[in-house]
């Protein structure tokens, strides 16, 4: 039986609803909006540069939406989108990892290390969307277009990717909006853009604690990506060196232009 | 007990009630999508959706076993926090 997109569109936004109303209580409005901006921005950034470098698309988007063997046209197949990518797809990524991480911060305990608890909830997060990804391939909803060592329709590298965004994006928000500390090579360029001493943020207004946590994410999308591309590139080189099931649709025309 | 000892109390109960129905919505997540996998089609590599249902219970097991932990210990912790309150 085929699922279509606005099935899972649903589900994710009624969860996301749950999960925000939950996360007001268990975090306080502040921290809950900061961490919701924060994935939107993460998710945003993160998920349209894969799109455009032709690791994978929304379906839909390519213009295949299909309903009962017919073309719908004019139908984009997802109900709202941040640029290429579903805002659902966003806002899904928000309802799985603040529970993922307020779990692993709770589970590990306060005392041991941001990335030990950020790790953790990596796994936890990677874990479900093992079961989700392959559901969403069969079902036409996005699909994977990179080279790589495929599981189930699904490449290696997404769940790398999955585990580094919680990882990164956990430990940055422990570290800026919980414990409201800094990181020591970061300090100097900090105090240079917000003129103060950002090592300590207890006491300091939640939207300027907020701008610092945005800040801090922009400072460590680079690593991001190069932490992805290495591991990726690691296991794609020793296990397996396969093209991707799909040509890319919308990375192709969007490099066609540029040449 | 004086009154900011009682409102922590009541404050670290809202929050902690909080997680644990974050917790089974997650749970509730996971079985739908497991419905999901048994109503669509067989994965790549799968002949049937019944194998569907089997690969998602293997691949999510850290997932919903660390679900149901994080539910068992702050069920527990609650019981402490509702034991405290009987006491004072």
């Amino acid at each position: 039986m085929k699922l279509d997109s606005w099935v899972l569109e649903v589900i994710l936004y009624l969860f996301f609803f749950l999960m925000l109303r939950e996360g007001r209580r268990a975090l306080g409005r502040e921290q809950t909006s900061i961490f919701l901006w924060g994935s939107i921005l993460w998710t945003g950034i993160i998920e349209n540069a894969m799109v455009m470098l032709g690791g994978y698309d929304y379906f839909a988007y390519a213009g295949y939406y299909r309903f009962g063997g017919k073309l719908i046209e004019g139908y984009a197949g997802w109900f709202c989108w941040v640029l290429f990518v579903p805002l659902a797809i966003c806002l899904g990524w928000f309802l799985l990892s603040l529970p993922a991480l307020l779990i692993s911060i709770r589970l590990v305990g306060e005392k041991r290390s941001i990335w030990i608890k950020a790790a953790f909830a990596g796994v936890m997060l990677v874990s479900f969307d093992m079961l989700l990804d392959p559901i969403s391939v069969v079902n036409e909803w996005w699909r994977w277009t990179s080279p790589g060592f495929y599981l189930r329709g699904v490449t290696l590298g997404n769940y790398i990717g999955w585990f580094f965004l919680l990882f990164f994006f956990g430990a940055l928000f422990e570290r800026t909006v919980i414990q409201k500390r800094g990181f020591t090579w970061l300090s100097g360029i900090e105090g240079w853009v917000f003129r103060e001493d950002t090592m300590d943020l207890s006491g300091m207004e939640k939207g300027r604690i907020a701008k610092i946590f945005y800040f801090r994410l922009a400072a460590f999308l680079p690593i991001f990506f190069i932490c992805c591309t290495l591991v990726a590139t690691a296991v794609t080189l020793t296990i397996a060196d396969n093209w991707g099931p799909f040509d890319s649709v919308f990375p192709n025309e969007f490099f066609d232009v540029l040449l | 007990m004086n009154q900011a000892g009682h409102t922590d109390r009541e404050h670290l109960e809202v929050a902690l009630r909080a997680k644990l129905r974050m917790s089974y919505f997650l749970l509730l997540l996971f079985l739908i999508h497991i419905v999901e996998a048994y109503i669509t089609f067989p994965f790549v590599d799968h002949t049937s959706a019944a194998q569907n249902v089997v690969y998602g219970f293997i691949v999510a097991a850290p997932f919903y076993t660390i679900n149901i932990i994080f539910i068992v210990v702050t069920r527990r912790d609650l019981a402490a926090i509702r034991q405290g309150e009987r006491r004072t």
